[in-house]
Order: structure tokens, then C-alpha cells, then sequence
């Protein structure tokens, strides 16, 4: 396969790809990284790529499991920790703005789910996948997609009426 | 639009129930800005969504090899290669040496063999000869003999 076939074909996912890795890694340096890792072995798995009818859901299934193995050696070595620590005090102006409003506060929420309920949020509401294909990249199948979608919209509600009702209290 | 209607709508959502048709008309809803005040409090959760759907990386991945650490790559390629007749060199000079070893050794031994041989046959010629001169003497007594039983 040429590079322009390639290019052709992966580019359009790039920002879906890296919109995943934020949602599961948060940091954008580190999702920006995943992306390209994940652009190069996709590269050099080029050849396996035309064998799969949907490109988007195989590079979407390889940008998580990624992004899973990043978040378990980070959790396993301690020395990220601390760093990861360290950068929580400095966040980037961008993430302090978000911060602020509502949009940022469900942003907040988001980062407290567990990492599958994550995925499948992002997935299903944001990207707007049908549960056929979400069960495709997540090799799960659709009840199980199901549940954890419904607990995740569930538990960021309940997260948004406790700070909507403290806002109004303190109002 | 009807905010019973979106009532059922987010029920069927929370329980994940709803088709992304459905789901996009409570998008539409929570966009629109006239939001029924006790459904304020979704409203924060479909702006994230909407949100995070035009979020982009500005970022642009590379994947040519030639672009991508071009130098380590072709270096690594021609160690191997350098490392191939390095090893394919060494073999050879290895079993030639050990051949030449082998031969010289062998022509060694051939040749003091050879000696060996040589002496030996020296000797026993040596040997025949002196012992051919003693045989005059029977030659003489051969005859003497005839002379007498003529």
C-alpha cells in the first residue's frame, strides 16, 4: 500500500483517535503521543488494515488498547505517579478554563468513571456510534455495552444534580 | 418541543434505551436554548458531548519511515548487513585456517613417512647389496665345484 493510500484512508480518523485517547489518558500530550504511536503501527501493519471492512473500528480498538496499556504501566511504575501529581497542580490554562463551567464540570466527572464506562460514553455520545459497532471495538457485546453506558449516564447525572443543588443552595 | 416528550426521551436515555435518532433530538433540545427549568441540570452534560464532538488535535501524526527516525532505521539496516559479513567473513577465514592446519599436519606426517619409507628401503638395499657381495664367494665355490666333477 502507498503512503497517500494509507494517508487517505487513516487522516480522517486522526482526531477521532485522539479524541479517545484523551478521554481515556486526559492529558493531551499524552493522547497526541498515543495517536502517533498508533499512526505508526497501524503504518506497519498496513497490509492487515485492507483486510478489514471498517478501518475506523480496527484503528479504534488498537488506539484503546493502547491507551489501557499506557494507563496500567503508568499506574504499575511510581514514578509517573508522582509526576502525574505534580502536573495536577499545574494543569494548562485550556483545562482550567474548561474547569469552570458546566462543561468542564462534566469534564471533571468524566475522569472519575471507570475507564471501560468512559470509552463507551465517549463512543456512544460523543462519537455517536451504534452499539453493534462499539461492540466491535470494544469486543464486548452489546447488553454488557449496554449496562455500563446506562450506569455511566446515570452516575454523571447524579454527579451534576449534587453540584447543581449545592449551586443552588449556596445561591 | 414538548418537554414531556423529552422526559420519556431522557428516561429511555439514562436506562440507554434510546436510538442515536433519539439521542440527537435531545441534542437538538438542550442546544436550542429554551430548556424547561427543572431539565437545566441535563443541559451541562449534552453542552460537554457537543463539546467534545469538535474537539481536534493540531497535532499531525507522522508514519514514513524515512520521515520517522530515518537515520536510526537505515542505520540499523546496514549494521545488519554489516554484521552479516562480518560473520560470513570470520566463518571463512575460520575454516580455511583450521583446513590449512588440518593439511599441513597431514603433510607432516605424509612426509616423515616418506622418510620413514625411504630409510628403510635404503636399508634393505643397503643390505641386499652387502649381502649380494658375499654371495661372490658361492659363485667361486660354484666353480671350483665344476671344475672338479667335469
Amino acid at each position: 500500500m502507498q503512503k497517500e493510500e494509507f494517508l487517505h484512508i487513516v487522516m480522517p480518523l486522526k482526531d477521532k483517535l485522539y479524541r479517545l485517547a484523551r478521554r481515556i489518558l486526559i492529558s493531551q500530550d499524552e493522547a497526541e503521543d498515543a495517536v502517533q504511536e498508533v499512526f505508526l503501527k497501524l503504518w506497519k501493519g498496513k497490509e492487515q488494515i485492507k483486510k478489514y471492512n471498517k478501518p475506523e473500528a480496527y484503528a479504534m480498538t488498537m488506539t484503546k488498547n493502547y491507551c489501557l496499556d499506557r494507563l496500567k504501566s503508568k499506574q504499575a511504575s511510581n514514578l509517573t505517579i508522582v509526576h502525574q501529581n505534580y502536573k495536577s497542580n499545574d494543569t494548562r490554562t485550556e483545562d482550567q478554563v474548561e474547569a469552570k463551567d458546566g462543561v468542564g464540570l462534566v469534564f471533571e466527572i468524566m475522569k472519575q468513571l471507570p475507564e471501560q464506562q468512559r470509552i463507551i460514553l465517549q463512543l456512544r455520545d460523543v462519537e455517536e456510534y451504534e452499539y453493534s459497532e462499539i461492540a466491535e471495538v470494544l469486543e464486548m457485546n452489546e447488553t454488557a455495552i449496554r449496562v455500563n453506558l446506562s450506569r455511566a449516564r446515570k452516575t454523571v447525572r447524579e454527579e451534576l444534580i449534587k453540584k447543581y443543588n449545592y449551586g443552588l443552595k449556596k445561591n | 418541543m414538548d418537554s414531556k416528550k423529552i422526559e420519556q426521551l431522557l428516561d429511555a436515555y439514562f436506562e440507554g434505551t434510546t436510538s442515536i435518532a433519539e439521542e440527537k433530538l435531545l441534542q437538538e433540545y438542550f442546544k436550542s436554548g429554551e430548556v424547561a427549568p427543572h431539565l437545566e441540570v441535563y443541559q451541562d452534560m449534552f453542552a460537554f458531548f457537543a463539546t467534545a464532538k469538535s474537539e481536534k488535535t493540531s497535532m499531525t501524526p507522522e508514519i514514513s519511515e524515512t520521515n520517522n527516525q530515518p537515520f536510526y532505521k537505515s542505520l540499523r539496516k546496514w549494521v545488519a548487513v554489516a554484521a552479516l559479513l562480518v560473520v560470513a567473513l570470520g566463518v571463512t577465514f575460520f575454516i580455511n585456517n583450521n583446513s590449512n592446519k588440518i593439511s599441513t599436519a597431514e603433510q607432516r606426517e605424509a612426509e616423515l613417512a616418506f622418510e620413514k619409507t625411504k630409510e628403510a628401503l635404503n636399508f634393505i638395499s643397503y643390505q641386499f647389496n652387502s649381502s649380494a657381495q658375499n654371495l661372490t664367494v658361492v659363485k667361486e665355490f660354484g666353480k671350483s665345484t665344476n671344475k672338479i666333477f667335469k
